[in-house]
């Protein structure tokens, strides 16, 4: 750890209870928990176990699996063999469950600064 | 490592295309969270100066704004996002140091900030209404 600045050393923890606090919660910080897990549906299972859904990834040269594991994680954004939370500016953010409200960013971002309107034309 | 940026010490509010002082004249240090000394100052913004910025947008928004078209709009962002590039390092210091984040992180927030004045700006041209076919009457 550099001497000088504002630095926080960063933590690495194993397999902690599935209901434990720091597999649950976000840390604002380098905290991480890590978890092996025994097929498909209990990766998606451990994944969908918490109140928050932002951004989720599967890592699969299986792309029957990419497709599934996509669908079934409760977030609002998936990377495919990549990680990168927010994605470019044209890609929607945002979560599902505790993870907040509407999206941001892309097309999907202006209605929030816009109402929808309904015409009806009866063409006879 | 790039030439170290220089900035005004002292930043106001800028309200009807004016950058004034706050009503009561009062200042807000701001401190560098990296070394916990203040590098400048920023107007104390009151009610009175809220009330004034939001008659200003509105007049502008009745007026020379309001009736630009949406494409002369999103060109004026382009514009806004070319500025933004220009002065990218500059911009990146002046974040790092208000925010105490990485340097890095503050050069890809500038190249970030630019592509949603892009991105949007290039978008306006691109909205368009929805039409569905409904069978009969809407029942």
């Amino acid at each position: 750890m550099p001497s000088g600045g504002y630095f926080v050393k960063p933590a690495l923890f194993g397999p902690v209870p599935r209901d434990h606090q720091l597999a649950c919660d976000e840390v604002f910080g380098p905290v991480l928990s890590a978890f092996g897990f025994k097929d498909e549906a209990d990766a998606v299972r451990l994944a969908n176990a918490t109140d928050y859904g932002l951004v989720g990834a599967v890592w699969t040269t299986d792309g029957a699996r990419q497709q599934r594991v996509s669908k079934r994680l409760r977030c609002g954004q998936v990377f495919i063999n990549c990680y990168g939370a927010g994605g470019g500016v044209e890609l929607p953010f945002g979560g599902m469950k505790k993870s907040g409200h509407g999206r941001e960013k892309g097309f999907i971002a202006l209605e929030h600064m816009s109402t929808t309107k309904t015409v009806v034309n009866y063409h006879g | 490592m790039d030439t170290v940026a220089t900035y005004p010490t002292t930043f106001k509010l800028l309200i009807d295309g004016k950058w004034i002082d706050a009503a009561g004249g009062g200042t807000i240090p701001v401190v560098s969270p990296s070394s916990g000394q203040p590098f400048a100052s920023i107007a104390r913004g009151q009610a009175e100066d809220i009330d004034q910025a939001v008659k200003a947008a509105r007049k502008t928004l009745d007026g020379t704004w309001g009736k630009l078209t949406a494409a002369e709009r999103g060109r004026i962002m382009l514009k806004m996002s070319a500025i933004i590039l220009e002065r990218a390092e500059q911009l990146a210091q002046l974040e790092a140091r208000d925010n105490g984040k990485p340097l890095t992180q503050a050069r890809a927030d500038m190249q970030v900030t630019a592509r949603y004045f892009e991105y949007y700006g290039g978008a306006v041209r691109r909205l368009l209404r929805q039409a569905c076919a409904i069978r009969s009457r809407a029942t």
